[in-house]
């Protein structure tokens, strides 16, 4: 490859003292254009760390998701065991992607998401309910960040919210980028069987969730095989919890440590304002700090320059997404800067079929925790959370709270 | 300029919609999307006064490049 080689091997370390940011690496790399680094095997791969680059790239129609071809690169064996062979449509390309994906689509349009706004207030309001009788302090993780998107998860798909410490044991397992690649298989076989005997038990029933409609609507008339719908099941499981409870933990977090921005949210009257804190802190924290490895099935055209088909590809969302030529001061939080466009969910094909709920949940957290918690702080040193460096979805373990 | 798209046709490229629905958010007047595919529907064709910004950010923000704008029709 022409590309400029560095000797960095990906992925980059973030800077202990600003966690909150992603690596400091990004910003060195950022003038070179696309540049080689190396893969944990030693293997090429061309990072890219321009917004603008970043953007070609993932809506490029030469570019590949499909972690069984040849050269994809991936960043420990824990990866390759947990991604390689799991052929769910987040690692499928077009044409049967759009396939799979159309089937759960028509869920989670904006018009569908907008009428589950009453529920997720309810769900929002009753965790505060709970957290005002916990006595002033609790860990705000396991209290508020992690309930919300399982309860809603939960009740999209039609499963019993008691099984929600299961699936929580299992998700964590699974997106250890570092764990054991044996503990991880398990870990997806027992998800799998857990869906399997739930398809027989929905088999011509009644109900409005996803599980049951994919089951009578597309399984049954043999438009999925049972194999693949398992493994839709367990992308929508996974990508539905740990991203958003990430998202409610960090952005809390992130707004703490931004004392001006929380005030403002517990003053305002403005309905605008939440959705345009919500799309900075999506942009800002960029938790999907994983999900931006690619394959080039052909030549791929990125800027002036020209990437060879059969190179691996580096896009991270968090380098674009704090790209100075995008974000002007890109570092600092900004709730009122119009952070829409930011790359949080992806972009091509691929973009995150969540994320309107995603923003629904974000939006009724902020606007209803500052105003019942306006006095909310962190109960321990900030340099001593426990933080996710090797988590698929970055966050932080626990976060003790007070108010 | 971004806000004199005034008169400027809007089509859609029904192929490539995968439903994000981010065009819906950013300019309603204009896009929907459809209850059982989740594909974009298109409301009104041509950009009318004031709305050259909102139109204008539905294109940016489509994940897939599905919407376009041609000033043929001005
Ligand atoms: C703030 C929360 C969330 C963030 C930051 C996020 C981020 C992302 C990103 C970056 C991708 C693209 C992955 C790639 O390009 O390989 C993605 C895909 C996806 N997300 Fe999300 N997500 C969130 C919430 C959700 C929720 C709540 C759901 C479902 C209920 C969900 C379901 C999916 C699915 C199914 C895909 C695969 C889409 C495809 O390959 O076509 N996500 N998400
Ligand atoms: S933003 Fe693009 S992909 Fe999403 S619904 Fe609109 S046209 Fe389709």
């Amino acid at each position: 490859m022409s590309f400029p080689t560095s000797d960095d091997v990906w992925p980059f370390a973030r800077d202990s003292a600003q966690p909150l940011l992603p690596p400091p690496r990004f910003a060195e790399l950022r003038d070179e254009g696309l540049v080689e680094v190396k893969m944990y095997d030693g293997a090429p791969a061309v990072l890219a760390t321009k917004y603008a680059d970043i953007r070609d790239i993932l809506m490029s129609d030469a570019v590949s998701s499909d972690g069984t071809l040849p050269n994809f690169p991936y960043v420990s064996d824990a990866t390759r065991a947990n991604r390689g062979e799991r052929r769910t449509f987040d690692r499928l390309d077009p044409p049967i992607h759009d396939e799979h994906r159309a089937m759960l689509a028509s869920n989670f349009t904006q018009k569908r998401i907008r009428e589950l706004r009453p529920f997720v207030e309810e769900v929002v309001s009753n965790l505060l309910d709970e957290m005002e009788k916990a006595n002033g302090s609790a860990d705000f993780v396991t209290m508020f960040a992690q309930p919300i998107p399982a309860q809603i998860i939960c009740r999209l798909l039609g499963l019993p919210l008691t099984d929600a410490p299961f699936f929580f044991d299992r998700i964590h397992i699974w997106t250890n980028d570092q764990g054991n690649p044996d503990d991880i298989v398990k870990a997806t076989a027992e998800l799998l069987e857990y869906f399997d005997q739930l398809i027989d038990e929905r088999i011509g029933a009644e109900g409005s969730d996803i599980i049951t409609g994919l089951v009578n609507k597309q399984l049954v008339p043999g438009h999925i095989s049972r194999p693949q719908l398992l493994l839709t099941f367990h992308l929508l499981l996974i990508a539905g919890f740990d991203t958003t409870t990430n998202m409610i933990g960090l952005g809390t977090l992130l707004l703490l440590r931004n004392p001006d921005a929380w005030r403002e949210l517990v003053e305002t009257e403005d309905p605008e304002l939440v959705p345009s804190a919500v799309e900075e802190l999506l942009r800002f924290l960029s938790v999907a700090h994983s999900t931006h490895i690619r394959l080039a099935r052909g030549p791929i055209p990125v800027g002036h320059q020209l990437i060879p088909a059969g190179a691996g590809i580096l896009a991270p969302q968090g380098a674009g997404n704090h790209d100075p030529a995008q974000f002007p001061d890109p570092d600092t939080l900004d709730i009122h800067r119009d952070a829409r466009g930011h790359l949080a969910f992806g972009a091509g094909v691929h973009q995150c079929l969540g994320q309107q709920l995603a923003r629904l949940e974000l939006n009724v957290v902020f606007s209803l925790l500052p105003k019942r918690f306006p006095d909310l702080q962190l109960d321990v040193p900030f340099d001593e959370l426990p933080f996710r460096p090797n988590s698929m979805v970055y966050g932080v373990e626990s976060m003790p709270v007070r108010w | 300029m971004a806000s004199t798209i005034n008169g400027e046709r809007i089509s859609v490229l029904e192929d490539k919609c995968i439903g994000a629905g981010n065009c819906v958010d950013a300019a309603e007047k204009y896009f929907d999307q459809d209850d059982d595919t989740a594909k974009v529907v298109l409301l009104r064709d041509v950009v009318e006064p004031g709305d050259g910004d909102s139109v204008r950010r539905a294109v940016n923000v489509c994940p897939v490049a599905a919407i376009l704008l041609n000033s043929s029709g001005a």
